[in-house]
């Protein structure tokens, strides 16, 4: 049986910036000929690595240095430039991406704080006071009995440095200048999909792992995973799906999202935050 | 590369000259940078610039390897410019804007092959390029260098956002080229 082909995803790409062996090895052989999939996923996407800039710095180098660039270099001193005379002034004042961290912090340990009660309280969950969470326990068949339940809170992040993030409430409306911020709580590791639902159906966004625990959903780089809201109107809503022992797909994603009474064979979780997109 | 690093270690700790140093010499190339995203206008792309230095300068004490600090910074402009852009494509929705741009921990690609310019290889790539809006749009922007792809839209007659989408395509075939070569390189 011919092994599937397998291209660049933000997985696969996880594996290379951990140089996975097997996985540098594949994609050494596979990126020999052309694949437009994969082209696409690397113009798109960072990584691995610092080879975005790597390929920047050598498009770059083809073109002679412009005449404008050789009166700048031709300066007396660089000091005297007005433009680096401002980005002095900006890193002699408090960082932007500080004050925002700073605050960004405080109300996700306020949600932090919310959910550890929640849990205390019993894995039965509805709607939550504050945000839109809706959770179902999994009811995974194992050797041992093992359900999986999730919970996904927001913080909407306005646009603009130096304003801070805060929580966002059930079907909420909101602006779409700004984004969205996400972090979940499972009680176990599983694997996930996030997807959205908006105007235009229904499609994935990444594939994450879960830990245990209460955590911010972060990309495999580290960063924090957000959604970008402008460009949005009307009704979206952010799903996680997961399952213990598998990556749900899509179709799955789907089915347990609008059948949930469909549940005798059920193997996913899923938490969903809702908000109204509005026009800035 | 020598000189790089004095200037680094000295912009590290806050030095004026070191930084203007490093803003003289690096600042065409991400203003170049930016300019390859039609989408932006000239203010914002100047925008650009200046949110790059100042990241930049403010993450560099997390720099180990000063080797690395002209791809970093690249690479730095080019999320800043991505976030100000709108992007309907699922994958880049998920855009990371809180975090800022620390460097890597460690290189995890060959020293040697981060120095490499693999200028002629991307030569090779725009030769083989079949004659048409492609190879005209990447020539302009790359090869010759004067127009920014604002300018080049308007020159072709076509939209912004077409200029943008031949960059960016070819640049993922430039990835693609080059990313094959690190796995092959660490795989030898």
């Amino acid at each position: 049986m011919e092994t599937p082909m397998r291209h660049l995803t933000l997985a696969e790409n996880a594996r290379l910036e951990q140089g996975d062996a097997e996985t540098m090895a594949y994609f050494a052989a596979h990126l020999e000929k052309p694949c437009d999939e994969c082209e696409a996923f690397l113009a798109q996407v960072d990584g691995p690595g610092l080879l975005d800039g790597h390929v920047d710095a050598s498009l770059l180098s083809l073109a002679p240095r412009a005449a404008s660039d050789a009166v700048v270099s031709a300066a007396s001193s660089a000091e005297k430039d007005p433009a680096f005379s401002a980005i002095r002034r900006a890193l002699e004042s408090p960082p932007p991406a500080q004050r925002r961290t700073v605050r960004y912090v405080a109300p996700l340990l306020a949600l932090a704080a919310s959910i550890v009660l929640m849990v205390a309280l019993g894995r039965q969950l509805g709607t939550v006071n504050g945000a839109g969470v809706e959770a179902m326990d999994a009811g995974v068949k194992s050797a041992g009995t093992s359900t999986l339940s999730l919970e996904l809170r927001a913080a909407l992040l306005p646009e603009g440095d130096g304003t801070e993030a805060r929580e966002v409430a059930d079907a909420e409306t909101v602006s779409a200048s700004g984004a969205l911020l996400l972090r979940y709580h499972a009680t176990e590791r599983a694997h996930a999909l996030l997807v959205v639902e908006n105007r235009n159906g229904i499609q994935t966004l990444g594939e994450f792992t879960l830990d245990p625990g209460s955590h911010d959903l972060t990309l495999p780089s580290g960063d924090f995973a957000s959604y970008d809201l402008s460009g949005e109107r009307g009704e979206i809503r952010l799903s996680l799906v997961a399952a213990v022992r598998h990556l749900p797909s899509l179709d799955e994603a789907t089915q347990a999202l609008h059948n949930p009474q469909h549940t005798r064979n059920r193997s996913a979780a899923t938490a969903t935050i809702r908000v109204v997109v509005v026009e800035p | 590369m020598q000189e790089w690093v004095g200037l680094i270690e000295g912009a590290t700790r806050g030095v004026s000259s070191a930084q203007a140093e490093l803003y003289r010499a690096f600042r065409p190339n991400v203003s170049r940078l930016a300019s390859g995203f039609a989408q932006l206008d000239p203010d914002e792309v100047e925008d650009v610039v200046q949110e790059t230095f100042i990241r930049a300068f403010r993450e560099l004490p997390r720099l180990r390897e000063p080797a690395a600090f002209p791809g970093w910074l690249l690479s730095i402009a080019r999320n800043r410019c991505r976030n100000r852009l709108d992007h309907r494509s699922f994958v880049t929705r998920l855009v990371s804007r809180v975090a800022a741009e620390t460097p890597p921990e460690l290189p995890h690609f060959p020293p040697a092959l981060q120095a490499e310019r693999e200028e002629a290889v991307v030569r090779e790539l725009i030769d083989a390029l079949p004659d048409g809006p492609e190879k005209e749009t990447v020539t302009l922007f790359y090869v010759e260098g004067e127009l920014s792809a604002r300018e080049i839209a308007d020159k072709l007659g076509v939209g912004k956002s077409t200029v943008t989408m031949r960059l960016e395509r070819f640049r993922g075939r430039v990835k693609r080229d080059l990313l094959r070569r690190v796995l092959a390189t660490r795989r030898d």
